[in-house]
């Protein structure tokens, strides 16, 4: 089998990206190798969300030693190693733990996010159950469902994901049929006249562009029908790393392309 | 030393959520009268003199800013009595009516943004949008990264080899999602509609104090979350930011946060659920990454308002990976700016003795679907 390099593979994802209609800007400090680099040969690759320890020990273990992550690996947005070194709980393990199993990382989040469809929007209406066909149009992200309340959404929402530490704002009584679909920070405010619910990733709690918990809050108390599902950065955005492992499979048949979770974030106390 | 009672704390928050946490009836009003230094005449207090005290007696250098300032009403309104909360929401405002109050103090915005405008100027935004820049704040742009070489040691990562030469595309490039030009404009905010009329209606003057009561030392968040919880007596440092507890499980004491702080939702943890926590350590509000890495190595874990995600969280969950001892609750910065703003109240009472000075917490913005 000829031998790939990790060079190559972001070569193959560069030039396919521009035949779609996405052409490379090397301007974005996000989309970098962030460990090893262009030389490394490449024995398999895992698509995740995050570069967690977790899911490049899971990787490894499976045989994949190409990481492609859609969030950063360093805790901190601009993979600022210097910030991560002040750390001597577990970062040096890390580190040790990549160079012993040969293990390469390149990050891809900003292209991914100009892809159509974007796949951490599909992803997350795949796994929030949402039927496409009901999508207002393309890309719109947003959905018509049969009327039904903020409670029972959010209860059909959290069986679905299977996890526990999603959190709702808003009247549970609320009815709402007008969805909208955030992935990540890309979460959209909830104060559009059209919209009665938003299902998200994450925003800031107060002090954002726009606070939608305090707004829906107000909602509820006025009567007005509004809800707001923050499903968690890590679980609005996992799912589409399911879409972009079947995105590269075809572009890199010379090896086994797999999605590896990141692992669960948060549980939550009784 | 505070003066925060456990018990009131408790009751207020507990209540904050469902009920109507106080009423201040005319007996009360009339003592509370009574301790004004001329009795007989209400006193002319109005809301610009009660700031003035805050500002003059507050400890901190009173910077002139955008963020500590009067939010709603007028500010020579004649105040009938004082309610601190840590969001002045709706339901807050209502509460703080009810209870004869006019001036509402409050420690998160009113009108749902840091500009905190009374008028949706920002209606709409981020509304079909796609992934916007992001970080500390609008507008925060990636840093430059000048490094050619990537991993360990070298602050950055590196950039792609130059492009290869790539056929031209014949797809379209993506465009933006479409935002969809109505016909007819929108109509009317109804919930900033019904917010500024309650407002209007009620007299109501809201003020907004975080910047420099946050600034206080030992920080007003930690030390009424300390004295809400029962730990001040394990006080373990100068800036009441930690505390050594006896032994308990990290879920024990996730349980007794939710419990005690009237949580709902908002409160979710990281690590081993049965591994013994005896050093606490809080980060209040809203922390980047550094604090957690610098805190975490001396405590046994970190009781934070709110992080991002793809920094604190995902390092709590790395380290306990790792197979490291170490716990990471996060109960919302809502949450967390609550028993600062009791302690407010308490220090209020002092500085304006002619009115009645109430705390109500807006409660935990989250509730958890079954």
């Amino acid at each position: 089998m000829a031998t790939l390099t990790a060079g190559e593979v972001v070569n193959r994802i560069k030039a396919v990206m521009a035949v779609q209609g996405v052409a490379w800007s090397d301007a974005t400090t996000r989309d970098r190798f962030k460990f090893g680099g262009p030389d490394t040969v490449v024995t398999g690759i895992a698509t995740t969300f995050m570069g967690t320890f977790e899911a490049i020990t899971r990787a490894s273990e499976r045989g994949l030693n190409m990481i492609i992550p859609h969030e950063d690996t360093y805790w901190n947005d601009a993979d600022n190693t210097l910030t991560a070194e002040a750390d001597t709980l577990v970062y040096k393990q890390k580190i040790d733990f990549m160079t012993a199993h040969n293990i390469v990382v390149f990050r891809i989040h900003d292209h991914m996010h100009r892809q159509r469809p974007d796949f951490t929007f599909s992803g997350t209406a795949r796994e929030v159950g949402l039927d496409p066909s009901t999508e207002t149009a393309p890309n719109s992200h947003r959905f018509v469902i049969p009327e039904t309340t903020l409670g029972e959404l959010a209860a059909r929402v959290k069986k679905i994901r299977g996890d526990d530490a999603i959190r709702v704002v808003g009247d549970p009584n609320a009815k709402v049929s007008r969805v909208a679909i955030g992935a990540g920070m890309a979460t959209p405010a909830v104060n559009a006249h059209d919209i009665d619910v938003v299902i998200g990733g994450e925003q800031r709690e107060i002090e954002g562009t726009f606070d939608s918990p305090e707004y829906v809050m107000d909602a509820a108390t006025l009567g007005v029908p509004k809800g707001w599902i923050i499903l968690g950065h890590n679980m609005s955005e996992e799912s589409g790393m399911q879409e972009m492992a079947d995105w590269l499979r075809p572009i890199v048949p010379e090896v086994k392309v797999q999605h590896v979770r990141a692992g669960n974030v948060y549980w939550v106390p009784k | 030393m505070t003066g925060i009672s456990r018990r009131d704390f408790v009751a207020l928050t507990a209540a904050g959520a469902v009920a109507s946490p106080f009423v201040l009836d005319d007996e009360l009003a009339r003592a509370v009268g009574s301790r004004i230094p001329n009795p007989g005449s209400r006193p002319a207090l109005t809301a610009q003199d009660i700031v003035d005290r805050v500002k003059k007696n507050v400890g901190v250098d009173w910077n002139s800013d955008d963020v500590d300032t009067f939010k709603a009403g007028d500010a020579s309104t004649i105040v009938t009595g004082v309610v601190t909360t840590s969001m002045a929401t709706l339901d807050v405002l209502q509460k703080a009516v009810q209870a004869g109050a006019n001036l509402v103090i409050t420690a998160a915005p009113t009108f749902y943004s840091r500009a905190d405008l009374s008028t949706p100027a920002g209606r709409g935004f981020g509304a079909g949008r796609g992934a916007p820049p992001r970080g500390a704040g609008p507008g925060a742009a990636p840093p430059p990264s000048p490094a050619t070489v990537s991993g360990p040691g070298t602050g950055a990562s590196s950039p792609m080899p130059s492009a290869p030469a790539l056929p031209q595309s014949v797809v379209p490039p993506p465009q933006p999602p479409g935002v969809a030009t109505p016909a007819t404009p929108p109509p009317p905010d109804p919930v900033y509609a019904g917010k500024n009329a309650f407002i209007e209606k009620h007299k109501l003057v809201v003020f907004r104090l975080t910047q420099h009561w946050n600034q206080r030392r030992p920080d007003p968040r930690a030390q009424g979350l300390a004295a809400a919880m029962g730990w001040t007596k394990y006080k373990a440092s100068d800036d009441a930011l930690r505390y050594d507890v006896p032994g308990m499980t990290l879920e024990a004491l996730a349980s007794q946060l939710k419990k005690t702080l009237g949580t709902r939702g908002g409160i979710r943890a990281i690590g081993d659920r049965t591994m013994t926590i005896r050093k606490i350590g809080l980060l209040p509000g809203y922390t980047m990454i550094q604090a957690s890495i610098a805190l975490m190595p001396g405590v046994d874990v970190i009781v934070a308002g709110e992080v991002q995600e793809w920094e604190s969280s995902t390092y709590a969950q790395d380290v306990a990976f790792a197979g490291v001892k170490k716990g990471f609750i996060s109960i919302g910065r809502v949450v967390y700016e609550a028993p600062g703003m009791q302690v407010c109240a308490d220090w209020l009472k002092t500085l304006v003795p002619e009115v009645p000075v109430r705390f109500i917490s807006a409660g935990d913005p989250y509730w958890r679907p079954l």
